[in-house]
Order: C-alpha cells, then structure tokens, then sequence
C-alpha cells in the first residue's frame, strides 16, 4: 500500500534537488549564498511554531509523543537539567562560521515571498480540519515540510557550506554543528513501512512509523501524495525567489 | 583426597574423640563389614580390646552420625553415610580443580564493588604498569559514579582504559530498557529495584558526561577511549589487568544486581578466552566519541550510527 507513496517522495525529492539553485550553487557568489542561508533561517525560526502547532491539534496519543520529543530535542539539557545551546543558537553559529555577521543576520528583513512561503507552509496544519485523514495529513505534512525536505535542502546547500565547514572537527574548517547534524537526523534513510533495526531512526523515520500504523486505506495515502506534492511545490517556490 | 585422609578429616569434622576415631578409621572403602569383622580388624592392628569398650566407641560414633533406628544394621548404614560423603566430596573437589583451572575463582551474589575498587588500586600502585588496561563492557554503568575516582586516578597514572557501552538511540538500548522496565515490577529479590522509570538515554549519557568531567579535570584523553555499540548487548565486563568479572544481562534487573563470575585471566582458558574475545569483537563494531568539554558531542552521538555520516 505504500509503495505509490514512497515511489511519489522519491520522485518529489529528486524534482527538488534539480532546482536550478541547487544545480549551480557552487558557483554562486558567497554574499548570495549567505543570503539565502540568513531567508531560509526564518524557515528554521517558524519550525518550533509547527510543531507546536500540530502537538496541539493530534489526538493520536503515540504520535503526539514522538512529536513532542521531537520538539523538546531542539533544547536540549544536561542530564542534571541544565540548558544547553538551542538548535536555534547551534544555526546562528554555523552562519557566523559560514561568514555571516551577527548584523547582518539579525538586520535583514524578511522577503516578502518568504513571508508568504512561511504563512502558506501553516495552511498544511490547519485546513481540512474535519477531514476524515486530518490528522494523518498533518503528520505527513510535518514530516515532509520539516524533516524530509529540510534534509534534502542541507544537502544540496552543503555543497558549497562545505568549502568552509566540516563534518568533524578539522584543523582547517570550523566543525558544523547545526545544517550537518539535521542532514543526516532528519533525512529519511527508509521507505515508510521498511525501518531498519540497526542505524537508528531519523527524525523522517520516527514520524514514519506512526503513518504506517495509521494510513489504513490507499483513499489515505493518495491523499497524502497530494499534500507532499503541494509541499514540494511549495519549498520549490522558497528557492525561485533567489535565481 | 585419599580414603584415610578423609575418614581423619571427615571424624574431625563430626567431633569423634580420638577412641572413636581409632575405630571409625578402619573402615573400608567401597566395602560393607559388621561389627564382628571390625573388631577383628581393630585387635589385629591395635592389640586386645574388649567387647563392650569396642562397643561403647562405637555406639559414640553413630550418634554423632545421627544413626538411631534401631536397627541391628545400624553398621551397614554408617559405612553407607560415609561411602555416599566420600564421593560428594571427591567430586566437589574435582568439580572446583576443573573451574580453577578454567580461571573461575569466585562467584558473587551482586557486583563485588570493593574488590572491584581494590583490584584497580592494586593496579595503580604497582612500580611498572606500562601496558596494564582496565576495560569496561555495559549497556550503562550505574556503579560508575562509585568507580569514577579510582579510574581518574588510573588514568593519571597512564593506565589505559576502555569503556563500551550501548549506543543510546539503538532499537537494542531500546529494548533493553523495556526488559529491565516491564520485568522489574515482577522481581522479588533482594536486590530489587524499580527500574520503572528508567531511561537507558539518560544513563548512558550521564555515564559520558561523568567521563567527560574526568577528560575536563585531567587532559586525559589519550589514555581513555570510549566507544558505543549499535548491536546486542550479549554480557557485562569489568576487567582489571588479568582480573576479570562477568555477569549476563538479566530480564528485570541491573546487571550489577546479578551474579558475577570472576576470572583469572592467566589460566588461558576457553572461558576466559571467550570472554575476552567477546569485548574485542564488539569493540571493532564499535564507534568512538569523545566527550570534550564544551564540545557539542550530544548531537554526534545521535548519528553515529546512521549509514550516511562520514
């Protein structure tokens, strides 16, 4: 059943990979490149929203957990409980890393298109409210819009994050500590449905498994094809602004 | 243990005076004999004694075997009693020379922590301890906290130490933690403890951030390596030197609060070979991650395992 969903997200993720963005990022200019970076920053800030936003429309107990741990990993503590750097510190200091000055990061104003990428991108949490799959669909729009695709997009970036970032510590490059941690985390690495024992699992993954135990119908994994292919679309659009 | 040596040890034990005892030690082994044969053997051995002397020695000599029926065999039943102790004994015996000699020296109820802290003190006080290690195999050890000064103080002294433990965000810690979890409510013994509330990440991760406060304090790095493993957590090994204890990873309960075989490792055997062999196979599946401070190594080890990171 869900092989017309998995054979659909590959075909979405290999559609967004060939934007011309992507294709060509390598030899784009390093102040153009930091801008996007500081646009898709404001993508980052409103993920904490979502997924606040679906753990307070899920009812299904077991997924609102992994939602919620999901979530709280964004701040993690010490095991004594004390507070250590937010995803979100973790990205402003990969952009500084990249170039980016504490200024210009904080100064530049949000576009207009990003804003509306931004506000569209909630739709997906709170149309169709009484729909029989809502909340199917929002589970699937999250995992998608946040966790799938952010993956993809941090790889294709990393191409050219690469020239002055590392994946490890290196006596040459400034060790990532956010855009490589989530492009592997969050990458989905299994077909819904075919989680691997060993490896772990993915942010994707983990909201995987709660789509196979309740998508029950192919009326509810069309609709879920559709919602991911208006993401695409969407995240697509983010990318348009800047050729 | 020969036959007379063990009749001379078994009297003593039972408390048979030395009149008894010259009597008593004239049983055969394997043999059945009766009262008529014994004192013929006795008087043959010692010189003329009489019947109700004789007799009297060894009326002595069934009460404290506890032989009161009154029977008219009541020899008969003492050469029995005493033929059945003799081969318990010669077994235990061979049964104990065998595990020495597979390097099995003890067996504990719970971890040995003292003998545990003193073994590593030992180690650290020895003149030379160039290539002496201690390693560490557990899914987490609750007992580090209580270990965690000795094994700073080994590793200022350029003891080499390694420690593997599960990779937190395994489906296997996972799975561990629902066994200790689910089984432990269902536990009666002694050492219960409820493990309810348990969660294997946190352990495992405090069990990191005690090492990294170690690597804080001391600049240590070089001699400690840490590793975590993403495959089945088969037993438990705290090793010192050739000082090794194992235990298996029980439905319910900590290992610490299982048994623990100790081994010799200079015995060589198939035992302690495997044992040994055993930490090693799973330190070459495993993956190392240090700890340093201020190093954002939490997020490392949330991927350390997945198949697209470097």
């Amino acid at each position: 059943m869900f092989e017309q969903l998995n054979k659909n997200e590959a075909f979405l993720i290999e559609k967004f990979k060939k934007h011309p963005l992507f294709v060509s990022i390598n030899t784009m200019e390093w102040s153009d490149f930091l801008n996007i970076l500081i646009q898709r920053r404001f993508l980052s800030l409103s993920i904490v929203n979502t997924y606040e936003l679906v753990i307070d429309a899920l009812c299904d107990l077991e997924s609102l957990k992994t939602v919620r741990s999901i979530l709280s990993e964004e701040y993690p503590r010490n095991t004594k409980g004390e507070p250590l750097l937010s995803h979100r510190e973790l990205l402003f200091q990969d952009l500084i890393s990249l170039g980016a000055t504490r200024e210009q990061i904080l100064t530049t104003a949000e576009t207009q298109e990003t804003k509306i990428i931004r506000q569209k991108s909630l739709d997906f949490f709170t149309k169709n409210f009484d729909h029989q799959y809502y909340e199917i669909g929002i589970l699937t729009a999250l995992r998608f819009w946040a966790e799938v695709l952010v993956s993809i997009e941090y790889e294709c970036l990393w191409k050219k994050m690469s020239e002055r970032l590392s994946e490890k510590t290196n006596d040459n490059k400034v060790k990532s500590e956010f855009y490589y941690f989530h492009k592997i985390h969050d990458a989905k690495i299994s077909d819904i449905g075919n989680e691997s024992i060993f490896g772990g699992l993915t942010h994707s993954d983990e909201l995987a498994i709660h789509l196979k135990r309740l998508i029950a119908s192919p009326e509810a994994c069309d609709y879920c094809i559709d919602i991911e292919s208006d993401i695409c679309n969407l995240k697509y659009k983010f990318y348009d602004q800047f050729l | 243990m020969d036959w007379q040596t063990f009749l001379n040890y078994l009297g003593w034990e039972v408390g048979l005076s030395k009149d008894e005892q010259s009597v008593f030690a004239l049983l055969k082994e394997n043999t059945k004999t009766t009262k008529t044969e014994l004192l013929k053997r006795y008087r043959q051995l010692n010189g003329d004694i009489g019947d109700e002397t004789f007799t009297q020695r060894l009326r002595g000599i069934y009460k404290k075997f506890i032989i009161t029926e009154q029977s008219n065999d009541k020899i008969s039943h003492l050469c029995r009693i005493v033929q059945e102790r003799y081969n318990i004994d010669k077994q235990s015996r061979y049964n104990l020379h065998r595990f020495e000699m597979m390097g099995l020296d003890n067996i504990y109820e719970v971890f040995p922590l003292e003998i545990f802290k003193q073994k590593i003190k030992n180690l650290i006080s020895l003149e030379d301890n160039t290539n002496k290690q201690i390693d560490i195999l557990q899914t987490y050890a609750p007992n580090l906290i209580h270990i965690k000064d000795e094994l700073s103080e080994a590793l200022k002294n350029g003891i080499k130490l390694r420690v593997l433990l599960v990779w937190p965000y395994s489906k296997i810690a996972r799975l561990r933690e629902d066994a200790l979890k689910l089984y432990s409510a269902n536990n009666n013994t002694i050492e219960h403890q409820d493990l309810t509330e348990l969660n294997i990440v946190n352990s495992v991760i405090n069990n990191i951030e005690i090492f990294e406060q170690i690597l804080k304090n001391n600049h240590l790095s070089k001699f400690l390596e840490i590793r975590l493993y993403d495959t089945l957590p088969s037993m438990s090994i705290y090793r010192v030197d050739n000082y090794l204890l194992n235990a298996s990873f029980l439905h319910g309960r900590l290992a610490i609060n299982t048994f623990w075989l100790e081994l010799d490792l200079v015995s060589q055997s198939f035992l302690t070979y495997t044992m040994q062999n055993e930490f090693e196979q799973i330190w070459q599946m495993a993956k190392q991650i240090t700890p340093s401070h201020n190093q954002n190594w939490r997020n490392q080890i949330k991927i350390l395992f997945n198949p697209n990171y470097v």
